[in-house]
């Protein structure tokens, strides 16, 4: 279970201070899948980066598995993936993964980085170059490194950008798919109807702050809408009128 | 100690893969040529012509290495945002010593091929054998790790790649005029008060002196260093060296990145 207890992040601006998150307690239940949704610049990618220990909130603190997190340092027991990821384009495709599988200290025979690529549908491209992957390719790889050392929390952010409607859909088919396996995935998206397909519970961030955590449906009867879109304007619509 | 080599490894092996390092074995290769070919024009001096011609070629080569692979291809991870997907692997210091430790390597693969191919050409046309240039190597590769780790820090501190080159070219032009600077201000120390004299030889020790790691005549002329000014300044450049590496690990732990 993931914990954020009264996460704030305060930047000093030319004109004050700039809440980019205020005060966020958020719960990540093992083995969910939970969204965290806002429009740009809500917080969710410094939400990300806390977790992450990138960035040092000004107060609050997260817990995971009843354990303090410290900031800046490695966070091995969370599979990660950034927005607008671009792998290394000096190596191929084979190379980046062993690499991030040796960083990760697990085996790295080439059976199982067979298998690794295979699940994000990459094995044909284990030689080609990195440079030479299309941006959706390059983000499945992105996907396949966040998996080495088989962690069982992910965190992602913005994990189907770049990808076509296709890929996009086979992503989602394999994040349901290594969630059946007891994974938890914590992820941030702007495209709702994928949270909608893959959520058990969503978080809404306006603002810097936490509007609504809970189920899709609960969210969707909140707003008596007829899906997340609908729901999601009207939310967003409330808090900055 | 295993995260510094897997990414001092794959450092290494992105810099081979780079057009950057190709370009520079030409420019390099080029600017030998030429050396060989102006020294065609002296007379009796070409041996020593190419060599110093040489050492010139050198440091202009380990200095784009520093900035270009130590220091861009920083920045270029930053900016893929591939540095949080080590960072969540790795700690922060192992990723600085790990990304200094591959730079490194690819200055010393420069500076000995450098060197050999000038003392090849020294031997072929200028008759003389000269070993004593893989000192001029040797210096080569202490001065421009220094250099990698000052830029190491600046890049801690989480300033931009241009002001970080330009504060790199301005560290090494700085401290290659440092003996000359460090002599006339202590001449105007002694002229003022003491506390000049404390606050100049107390920035001596704290700028990079690059001027300890010339050598260039003494190689030209072929001449025997003391053992104690070798191990004096290894000795300096250790010392400085780790400074730097735990000051911009240090920095590191501290940033939002």
């Amino acid at each position: 279970m993931l914990n954020t207890e009264n996460l704030t992040k305060t930047y000093k601006g030319r004109e004050g201070a700039i809440h980019a998150l205020d005060n966020l307690n958020l719960r990540v239940e093992d083995g969910e899948i939970f969204g965290l949704l806002g429009p740009n610049g809500a917080g969710k990618t410094t939400t990300v980066k806390m977790i992450m220990g990138f960035m040092a909130p000004t107060h609050g603190e997260i817990v995971f598995r009843d354990k303090k997190l410290a900031m800046a340092e490695p966070r091995p027991q969370f599979g990660y993936l950034p927005e607008s990821f671009k792998p290394n384009p000096n190596l191929t495709v084979g190379e980046y993964l062993s690499f991030h599988n040796e960083l990760a200290g697990s085996a790295v025979d080439p059976e199982q980085l067979d298998k690794q690529l295979r699940l994000v549908g990459m094995d044909r491209f284990k030689q080609r170059r990195v440079s030479d992957l299309s941006k959706g390719m390059g983000q499945r790889l992105g996907l396949a490194q966040a998996f080495a050392g088989d962690p069982d929390f992910l965190i992602l952010d913005e994990p189907t950008s770049g990808l076509d409607p296709i890929g996009r859909s086979e992503v989602i088919d394999l994040l349901l798919s290594v969630n059946s396996q007891g994974k938890t995935i914590f992820f941030c998206s702007h495209i709702l109807s994928e949270v909608e397909r893959l959520c058990d519970r969503i978080g809404i961030l306006v603002e810097g702050r936490l509007q609504f955590v809970g189920r899709v449906e609960e969210f969707l009867k909140k707003w008596q809408a007829e899906n997340l879109d609908e729901g999601f304007r009207r939310e967003v619509k409330c808090v900055t009128s | 100690m295993r995260h510094i080599i897997t990414i001092s490894k794959i450092v290494m092996k992105e810099s081979f893969r780079d057009r950057i390092f190709w370009g520079l074995l030409i420019f390099l290769g080029l600017f030998l040529v030429f050396s060989v070919y102006v020294s065609s024009l002296s007379l009796n001096t070409a041996a020593r012509f190419i060599i110093n011609f040489g050492m010139l070629g050198i440091s202009i080569v380990c200095l784009t290495v520093s900035i270009l692979f130590g220091m861009y291809s920083l920045y270029r991870e930053k900016e893929r945002n591939e540095l949080y997907v080590l960072l969540n692997r790795i700690p922060r210091p192992a990723y600085i010593l790990g990304r200094f430790l591959g730079t490194s390597y690819v200055i010393i693969i420069f500076s000995v091929i450098a060197a050999g191919a000038i003392f090849l050409l020294a031997w072929i046309f200028g008759q003389r054998i000269a070993p004593e240039l893989f000192w001029a190597s040797y210096w080569a590769v202490l001065e421009f790790t220094m250099l990698t780790g000052i830029g190491m820090v600046f890049y801690a501190l989480g300033i931009s790649f241009t002001l970080n080159s330009l504060m790199l070219l301005a560290a090494y032009l700085v401290g290659h005029s440092m003996t000359e600077a460090i002599q006339s201000f202590i001449g105007l120390g002694q002229l003022g008060s003491k506390a000049h004299l404390v606050l100049v030889k107390f920035l001596s020790y704290i700028l990079p002196n690059f001027d300890m790691f010339d050598f260039r005549l003494a190689i030209v002329h072929a001449e025997t260093l003391p053992a104690g000014q070798v191990l004096l300044v290894t000795l300096y450049w250790f010392c400085y060296l780790a400074a730097l590496l735990l000051i911009s690990s240090a920095l590191m732990k501290k940033q939002d990145v």
